[in-house]
C-alpha cells in the first residue's frame, strides 16, 4: 500500500470523512459527472436560476449603458471619496477569485489530492470573478473607450503610462491573471472535453465537443506532454496568487493616506483574498453537491479542508486589523491614530462595527469540528465572510478618504442606485455564468478524479 | 493496531551526536570565554553582538517550535522524518529564556528609550514611551516565555509518551494545542520582534515587521533541522529514513520560506520609497546608504536571488552535499539580514563590524547546539509508538 493510502487509511478510521466516498469505478465517475452535461434534462430549478441571475445581468447591462450615456457623475463617487464602490467591487471580485487559483495551481503542486473533486468549478468561478473585477476600473475611468490607453503602445500624441503607478501594474497583473487563468482552466478541460466527445450522441454535440479537444486520443505521449505542460502552468499561476492581489494592495500602500499606507496591505490582502475565495467556493459547491447529487465527489473532507483554509486566512486577516491602529497608536501620528478612531466613532462606526462581527467574531465558530462538518452551518458562514469581505473593502476605500488630512476637505460617501445595480449586476453575472457552465462542461475533473482511485496507481514493474 | 516490537534497529542517535555535543559544549566554553573578555572591554559593543547572535539563536528554536506546531497541524512525511529535531530545537527553549537576562540587564545600553534624557533629545511618541517601559517591557517578555513555554513543553511531553508501548495515537491533542499555539506565537513573536529589534528605532514603525521575523523564524528553523538531519543521516537510523523525496520537500519548504523573505522585505521598501515620509525612510536612509547598501546588495542577490535559482533545481534538493550546504548558507543569510536590522540602528553614518558579531553567537550556539544534541539523544529519533509515524515511514520503521 502506497504511503498516502496508508495516512488516508489512519485519517477516515480516526473520524475524517474520505476524499471519495467507496465503491466507484472509472466507469461511475465518468458515468455520473458527463452525465450531467450529456443526458441530463434542463430542471426547472436551473431554468429559474438561470432566469434569475440573468435578469441581474440584464439589469449590470442597462446600468452600464446608462454610465455610458450619463458620465459617472450617476455614481455616489466625489470628492473626497473619488474611489467609491467601483474600486470596492473589483478589489472584492478579484479576491474571489484567488481562490481558484490556489485550489488549482499551489495544491496541485502540494500534492493534496483532495483539490481534484473541486478545482474545475473553482477555477471557472476565477475566470467569472476576474472577468467581473475588470469591468470596474474601465467603467470608473470616466470615458471607458479610451481604456486601451492604459497600455504602452506607440502613438502620435505622446501618450505614455506612468509606470511608476500601481494603476498601471494592475493593468499589466489582471490581464496576465486572466489569461493564464484561462489557459490552465482550458487545459485542464480537454481530456474531459475527449471525454465528452467520445460519448456525446448528437451530432453537433460531438462535433462542439471534438472540436474543443483538439485532436486529444488519450495515447501515452499526449499524457506524457500534457502532465508536463499542466506542472508549467501550475508553476506560473502559483506566483500569480501572491502577486495580483499584492499589486491590488499596491494601488492603496503606495498613497499616503492613512489607513491605505501600510506596509501589512500584501500579505493582508492576500490573505483576505483567499478567505473570501473560499467562502464563494463552498456557497458554490454545497449546492452544487446537493442538487446535482455529487456528495460521493465532493465530500466533507472537502468542506471540511475550505473550512480550515477560511479559518486560517481570516485569522491573518485578524491580525492585520490588530497590527494596522496598534502601529498606528504606536507610531504617534495623529492622522493614522484619528484614521481608526474614526472607523470605530465616526458616522460609519456601524460598518466597522459589522466588519469586525462577521469577519473576526462569526467565523472563530470555525474551531469547532462539527461546525466545519456541517453544510449549513458552513454555507451560512460562508454568506457571513462574502458579505464581510465586501464590508472590509468599504472600510478600507470610504472610510479613509471621507477624513484625511485637511478638515475642510472632509466628507461622506452616499452609494445611489446604481451603484447598487452595478454591483448586484454583476453577482447576476456572475451567477449566470456558473450556472451556464454547469450544464455545458463537466464541473468536475473527471480525469483528475479518477487518478485518486487506487487502480490508477501507476505500478512500476522491478 | 500492532503494538509488536520492530525489528532490532536502533532508533537512538548514533554515537556521532555525543561527539558533536561534547565538541560544541568546548566551542561554547572557548568562545563564551573570549565573549567575558568582550563585555569587560568593549560592554557597549558586546550587548549589542550579544543580541544579534540572541535573536539569531532565538529565531532556530521558535523556528522548530512553530514548525512543529505546523507539522502537527498539516501532517506528511516532511514533518515527521523532522519531528524530533524539531523537538529537539523547541527544547532548548528554557535556554533561551536564561540567556535574555543580559537583555534585561544591559537594556540601558541598547535601548535608548530606557534614558529618560535621551527620550527628551529624540523627541520620542508619548505612545511609545508609554508601550516602552522597563518593567512593562520585562513583563511582555515574560508572557512571551511563558507562552511558547507551555506550547514547547506539552508537545515535547505527549511526543515523548509515544516513545513506549502501546501506540497511541495523540495527533488530536496534538492539533488541538497546535492550532491556537501557532495563533498565540504569530502575535507574540510580532510583538517581541517590536520589543526587541524595532524599538532600537522607536520611531519607525511598520505593520509588516512582525510577519518578516516570523518567515525568518520558519527559515532558520527549517535549515537548522535539515542540517541536523542530513548530518545525522550518514547513520543509521536516519540513513533509512531521510529520502530524496523528503530533501525535496525541505527544499520547497525553504524555496517558500525564501520568497516570503522577499515579498514581506520587497513589499516593506516599496512602500516606505514611494511614501518617502520622514519617519519611514530615516530606517531605509540609514540601511541603504555607507557601506550599509553592499550589505542590503548581498541580502539581495544572496539571501534571495541566487538560492531561488538554485533551489529551482531538483538534484540539487535531491543531493543531500548540495543542500546541507545551502541550508547553512541560507544560517548564515539569516544572521547578516539581523545584523543589516540591527547594527545600523548604532551606526547611522558608517558601515561597523566587531569581533564580538562573530564571537558572540558563535559562544551561544556551542551551548546551544550542546543542548540541542543532549535533546536529541534522549528519545529515539522516530516517535517509534505514534501509529501515523509508523503509517509515513512504512517498513523503514517496521
Amino acid at each position: 500500500m502506497e504511503q498516502k493510502d496508508r495516512v488516508e487509511e489512519i485519517s477516515v478510521r480516526h473520524g475524517r470523512p474520505p476524499v471519495m466516498a467507496p465503491g466507484h469505478t472509472f466507469a461511475t465517475i465518468t458515468d455520473k459527472i458527463s452525465s450531467i452535461v450529456l443526458t441530463r434534462p434542463v430542471s426547472l430549478g436551473w431554468m429559474l436560476g438561470v432566469g434569475f441571475a440573468s435578469l441581474w445581468a440584464f439589469i449590470l447591462l442597462f446600468a452600464v449603458s446608462y454610465l455610458f450615456y450619463q458620465g459617472v457623475g450617476i455614481w455616489g463617487v466625489n470628492i473626497p471619496v473619488a474611489w467609491g464602490f467601483a474600486i470596492v467591487n473589483f478589489v472584492w471580485w478579484v479576491g474571489i477569485g484567488h481562490a481558484g487559483t490556489l485550489i488549482s495551481a499551489i495544491l496541485l503542486l502540494l500534492r493534496q489530492s483532495w483539490r481534484n473533486s473541486i478545482n474545475r468549478f473553482a477555477e471557472a468561478m476565477t475566470l467569472f470573478a476576474v472577468a467581473c473585477a475588470g469591468m470596474f476600473p474601465v467603467l470608473h475611468l470616466g470615458r471607458p473607450w479610451l481604456a486601451y490607453w492604459l497600455f504602452p503602445y506607440p502613438n502620435t500624441m505622446n501618450v505614455w503610462p506612468q509606470f511608476r503607478s500601481p494603476l498601471v501594474w494592475d493593468v499589466f497583473a489582471v490581464s496576465t491573471y486572466f489569461t493564464v487563468s484561462l489557459l490552465f482552466w482550458y487545459q485542464g478541460l480537454i481530456p474531459d472535453l475527449a471525454t465528452l466527445r467520445d460519448r456525446a450522441v448528437n451530432r453537433h454535440t460531438r462535433t462542439i465537443y471534438g472540436f474543443l479537444a483538439m485532436g486529444w486520443r488519450g495515447s501515452a505521449r499526449h499524457w506524457k506532454r500534457y502532465h508536463t505542460a499542466y506542472l508549467i502552468l501550475a508553476g506560473l499561476a502559483t506566483p500569480l496568487v501572491l502577486s495580483v492581489h499584492t499589486v491590488v494592495s499596491y494601488d492603496f500602500t503606495i498613497a499616503v493616506v492613512p489607513g491605505w499606507h501600510s506596509t501589512i496591505f500584501p500579505p493582508f490582502f492576500v490573505a483576505g483574498a483567499i478567505y473570501s475565495g473560499f467562502a464563494m467556493v463552498l456557497i458554490l459547491a454545497i449546492p452544487i453537491r446537493y442538487f446535482y447529487g455529487l456528495e460521493d465527489f465532493v465530500t466533507m473532507r472537502h468542506l471540511e479542508n475550505s473550512g480550515m483554509i477560511m479559518l486560517a486566512t481570516g485569522l491573518i486577516v485578524a491580525y492585520g486589523y490588530i497590527m494596522e491602529p496598534f502601529m498606528a497608536w504606536l507610531s504617534g501620528n495623529k492622522y493614522d491614530m484619528y484614521q481608526f478612531w474614526d472607523r470605530a466613532h465616526g458616522p460609519y462606526w456601524w460598518v466597522f462595527l459589522s466588519l469586525i462581527t462577521m469577519n473576526v467574531v462569526i467565523p472563530q465558530v470555525l474551531w469547532i469540528p462539527k461546525v466545519r462538518r456541517n453544510p449549513a452551518w458552513l454555507f451560512l458562514i460562508s454568506l457571513d465572510v462574502l458579505i464581510g469581505m465586501w464590508i472590509e473593502r468599504f472600510v478600507i476605500v470610504v472610510i479613509s478618504l471621507h477624513r484625511d488630512f485637511l478638515t475642510s476637505s472632509w466628507g461622506m460617501y452616499y452609494p445611489t442606485r446604481w451603484d447598487w445595480f452595478t454591483l448586484l449586476g454583476t453577482v447576476g453575472f456572475f451567477f449566470m455564468c456558473m450556472l451556464l457552465f454547469l450544464r455545458v462542461l463537466p464541473m468536475i475533473s473527471i480525469f483528475e478524479l479518477r487518478e485518486l482511485l487506487p487502480e490508477a496507481e501507476v505500478k512500476v514493474e522491478p | 493496531m500492532s503494538t509488536a516490537p520492530r525489528t532490532n534497529i536502533d532508533f537512538a542517535a548514533p554515537p556521532i551526536a555525543a561527539t558533536i555535543q561534547r565538541r560544541s559544549l568546548w566551542v561554547g566554553i572557548i568562545f563564551g570565554i573570549a565573549t567575558i573578555i568582550g563585555f569587560i572591554f568593549t560592554p557597549a559593543q558586546a550587548i549589542r553582538s550579544y543580541l544579534l547572535g540572541y535573536m539569531w539563536w532565538l529565531e532556530m528554536t521558535l523556528g522548530c517550535l512553530a514548525l512543529l506546531m505546523t507539522q502537527f497541524l498539516t501532517g506528511g512525511s516532511w514533518g515527521m522524518v523532522l519531528r524530533r529535531f524539531f523537538e529537539a530545537g523547541s527544547r532548548c527553549l528554557w535556554l533561551m529564556a536564561v540567556l535574555f537576562l543580559p537583555i534585561i540587564i544591559g537594556m540601558r545600553s541598547l535601548y535608548f528609550w530606557t534614558d529618560s534624557a535621551a527620550v527628551a533629545k529624540e523627541g520620542l511618541q508619548h505612545q511609545a514611551q508609554m508601550y516602552l517601559s522597563g518593567p512593562f517591557f520585562v513583563m511582555r517578555a515574560v508572557i512571551y516565555f511563558v507562552g511558547w513555554g507551555v506550547a514547547a513543553y506539552f508537545l515535547t511531553r505527549w511526543s515523548g509518551l509515544q516513545d513506549q508501548p502501546p501506540d497511541r495515537d495523540f495527533s488530536s491533542r496534538f492539533r488541538a494545542l497546535s492550532g491556537p499555539g501557532v495563533v498565540v506565537y504569530f502575535f507574540t513573536m510580532t510583538f517581541a520582534s517590536v520589543d526587541w529589534v524595532m524599538s532600537l528605532q522607536p520611531h519607525w514603525v511598520s505593520t509588516i515587521y512582525g510577519m518578516i521575523f516570523v518567515a525568518g523564524q520558519g527559515l532558520a528553523g527549517l535549515c537548522l533541522a535539515t542540517v541536523m538531519a542530513i548530518v545525522m543521516a550518514k547513520y543509521e537510523p536516519m540513513r533509512r529514513i531521510l529520502k530524496p523525496s523528503n530533501l525535496n520537500d525541505y527544499g520547497n519548504l525553504m524555496l517558500t520560506f525564501i520568497m516570503l523573505w522577499g515579498w514581506f522585505t520587497f513589499s516593506q521598501w516599496l512602500i516606505d520609497w514611494a511614501g518617502n515620509e520622514p519617519d519611514e525612510i530615516s530606517w531605509y536612509l540609514a540601511r541603504l546608504h555607507h557601506g550599509w547598501r553592499y550589505v542590503g546588495f548581498v541580502l539581495l542577490m544572496f539571501y534571495f536571488c541566487v538560492p531561488f535559482l538554485l533551489l529551482l533545481s531538483k538534484n540539487l534538493k535531491r543531493d543531500p552535499r548540495s543542500l546541507i550546504w545551502l541550508a547553512v548558507w541560507m544560517l548564515v543569510m539569516r544572521w547578516t539580514d539581523l545584523f543589516w536590522q540591527i547594527e545600523p540602528a548604532f551606526n547611522r553614518d558608517a558601515f561597523h563590524i566587531s569581533w564580538l558579531d562573530f564571537v558572540i553567537p558563535i559562544a551561544m550556539g556551542g551551548f546551544w547546539v550542546w543542548l540541542f544534541y543532549y535533546n536529541l539523544r534522549a528519545r529515539p529519533l522516530v516517535p517509534l509508538h505514534d501509529p501515523r509515524a509508523r503509517a509515513i515511514l512504512g517498513p523503514d520503521i517496521d
